[in-house]
């Protein structure tokens, strides 16, 4: 990569929600620290519920962590940081009662930039992500792929140097999602932005990622991270190739135990909680 | 009684009112797609532009764009359906006059109990040409406009501040929608004992019960906007003008507009009502008043008039409802 310095430092990282005893207290993140370099795609993959959306929420100062720190660009993390980090949602975060163009051109008001820079800046990246027909769409008269594809051109449109992305085609058929995979891949090797990407999908990961960081079931932490050691933008051939399918066999090994520790967690919560209730 | 729904008369209604916030007319929160991935062209290749769009449903379409071409035909249907409920609406009211008309005429029910339609048929031209009518209806709607005017403004203000806090929100919307189930009419004595016969008994008793459903329907709108959309804004660095302007207000207001209907309604009513039990002037006064001199047929007349008055200000309010939702 570029520089050595890291993008993002994350460092012991702790997150619960709720005080101790309370009904809703949660245990999310346990001592998590991560480097994502600059201009590294980084996935995050990990059984559901085990703290991905937290982590992305801290990383983008959207939620402070109970202990630990977080570093963006050398730079502690209080809060919101319009200017260096972009988010994609995984659906549904476009607002609804605004158009396509309107969504977009709003976080650059929000950011201050000009009238005509906000229509250039639009016109460019509705181009990017072919919604050019779309600029006047309501997010409900569109497709659910079409909706992130509207997303990510909102996040793109705000030029900062990172973006974070929570399951951005969590909702997505696999097909659509491959498609949206390949052209995203093809978009982001030209911007060179720094990424990190959390995904349910193996393949998605190993499709995209410099590098894949596996998480353990909540309350979650890197279990290990993966080098993906193949150039951008990656072709639809990959896809098929040995490499590919070896890399995606040990992520599968390292996720299979962890994904029954999480479903065992859930079922025994549930027997808690129908416990409880009878009780 | 709070958190129990099912034996208090209220929430029903009130919830009846939040699934405005998911229907059309307004674009918000509907439509998940038809689950059937429709990306033109396929990809979004940066240098191959998508080939032209289907041409779109309008705004009022909307809602059955997700639907499959094959229920084209239903709606054909659905128009005739609505053409005919029309019809046996208004059957049903040309067949109540003419059952009125009837009793009054053949089947000799008295005339001081039940005027004959056609007087006071007369009795309502009469009204409408002399003009004797305008200073009770000035009367009403002053007393109408202020206490909507206060009840609109507490409700917002007062929703929109308890809206900010989960803990006031779970504190006063179980305790509003109790007090909104009873009928605070019964206290009309104690509203005049405090402010007179005049329109200021009138007014605060339109303004203390429009105030419950307004104040409601504002916390519900304020108080429930999805955490994603504050979240997504936030962290395009929106500042908390920013987020009550584009965020906040846009997804609350289908909610309050109909929070606002509904007060302007129960002001209307209850403003009326009152008139007929306790007052000094204005349309329900009048009412009673003929009543007490047992001049029928022209009581009969002036609460035709007041029907028309309640319907045309129902239906414009209701009009100005869809048309703030729309935009
Ligand atoms: N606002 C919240 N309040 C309480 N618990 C939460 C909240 N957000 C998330 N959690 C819990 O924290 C855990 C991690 O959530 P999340 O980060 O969303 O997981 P993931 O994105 O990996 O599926 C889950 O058990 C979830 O139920
Ligand atoms: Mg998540």
């Amino acid at each position: 990569m570029a520089t050595s310095e890291a993008a993002i430092k994350v460092r012991d990282v702790f997150h619960r929600f709720g005080a101790e005893g309370e009904q809703r207290f949660v245990r999310a993140l346990a001592d998590t620290s991560l480097d994502v370099a600059e201009g590294e795609l980084l996935c995050l993959i990990g059984p559901s519920g085990c703290g991905k959306s937290t982590l992305l929420n801290i990383i983008g100062g959207l939620m402070t962590p109970s202990s630990g720190d977080v570093e963006v660009r050398g730079q502690p993390v209080r809060g919101p940081l319009p200017r260096d980090i972009a988010f994609v949602f995984q659906e549904n975060s476009l607002f609804p009662w605004n158009t396509v163009l309107e969504n977009i051109e709003l976080g650059m008001t929000f950011q201050g930039v000009s009238k005509s820079e906000r229509a250039a800046r639009a016109a460019e990246v509705l181009a990017a992500v072919g919604l050019k027909e779309f600029a006047h769409h309501y997010p409900a008269q569109l497709s659910g792929g079409m909706r992130q594809r509207a997303a990510l051109a909102r996040a793109l449109s705000l030029k900062t140097p990172i973006l974070l992305m929570d399951e951005p085609f969590g909702a997505l058929d696999e097909q659509t999602r491959m498609i949206l995979g390949e052209d995203l891949s093809v978009l982001l090797a030209q911007s060179r932005k720094t990424i990190v990407f959390v995904t349910h999908s193996l393949g998605e990961a190993v499709f995209l990622a410099d590098r894949v960081a596996v998480f353990s079931a909540r309350p979650g932490s890197i279990k290990q991270v993966i080098a993906v050691d193949e150039p951008h933008p990656r072709r639809p051939e990959f896809a098929t190739s040995a490499k590919f399918t070896a890399l995606r066999n040990q992520l599968y090994r390292l996720l299979h135990d962890e994904i029954r520790k999480a479903v065992q967690q859930s079922s025994a919560a549930d027997t808690a909680r129908a416990g409880t209730e009878r009780a | 009684m709070a958190g129990n729904e099912a034996d208090s008369p209220v929430p029903p209604r009130f919830r009846a009112k939040q699934s405005h916030v998911a229907a059309p007319p307004s674009p918000p929160s509907c439509a998940e797609g038809s689950g059937v991935e429709v990306v033109p062209g396929g990809a979004f290749e940066a240098n191959s532009p998508a080939p032209p769009a289907p041409p779109f449903p309008k705004k009022k379409e909307r809602a059955g764009a997700a639907a499959p071409q094959a229920i084209a035909l239903p709606r054909k249907q659905v128009s005739v359906e609505r053409a005919a409920s029309r019809l046996i609406q208004a059957g049903f009211l040309v067949g109540l006059v003419a059952v009125w008309y009837l009793a009054s005429t053949r089947w000799g029910v008295n005339r001081l109990l039940l005027p004959n339609p056609l007087a006071v048929y007369d009795n309502l031209l009469d009204i409408l040409r002399s003009g004797e009518f305008i200073d009770d209806l000035e009367t009403t709607l002053e007393e109408l406009a202020a206490a909507f005017a206060l009840s609109a403004t507490g409700g917002i203000t007062l929703g929109y501040l308890i809206s900010r806090s989960p803990y006031w929100i779970a504190v006063f919307e179980p305790l509003f929608a109790a007090i909104y189930s009873i009928p605070i009419i019964l206290f009309l004595p104690l509203f005049v004992l405090f402010f007179g016969l005049g329109p200021a008994s009138k007014i605060a008793l339109g303004a203390a019960i429009s105030f419950f459903p307004i104040v409601i329907n504002t916390i519900a709108g304020f108080g429930h906007v999805d955490r994603l959309f504050v979240m997504a804004a936030r962290s395009m660095g929106a500042s908390d003008y920013h987020l009550f302007r584009h965020v906040l207000l846009p997804a609350a207001s289908p909610v309050i507009l109909t929070g606002l209907r509904m007060g302007f309604t129960t002001a209307l009513l209850s403003i009326i009502g009152s008139e007929t039990l306790a007052s000094l002037a204005g349309l329900g006064h009048r009412i009673v008043h003929l009543a007490e001199a047992m001049e029928m047929a022209r009581m009969f007349a002036y609460i035709v008039f007041v029907i028309a008055i309640a319907v045309t200000l129902n239906t414009i309010v209701s009009r100005l409802e869809a048309r703030g939702k729309r935009d």
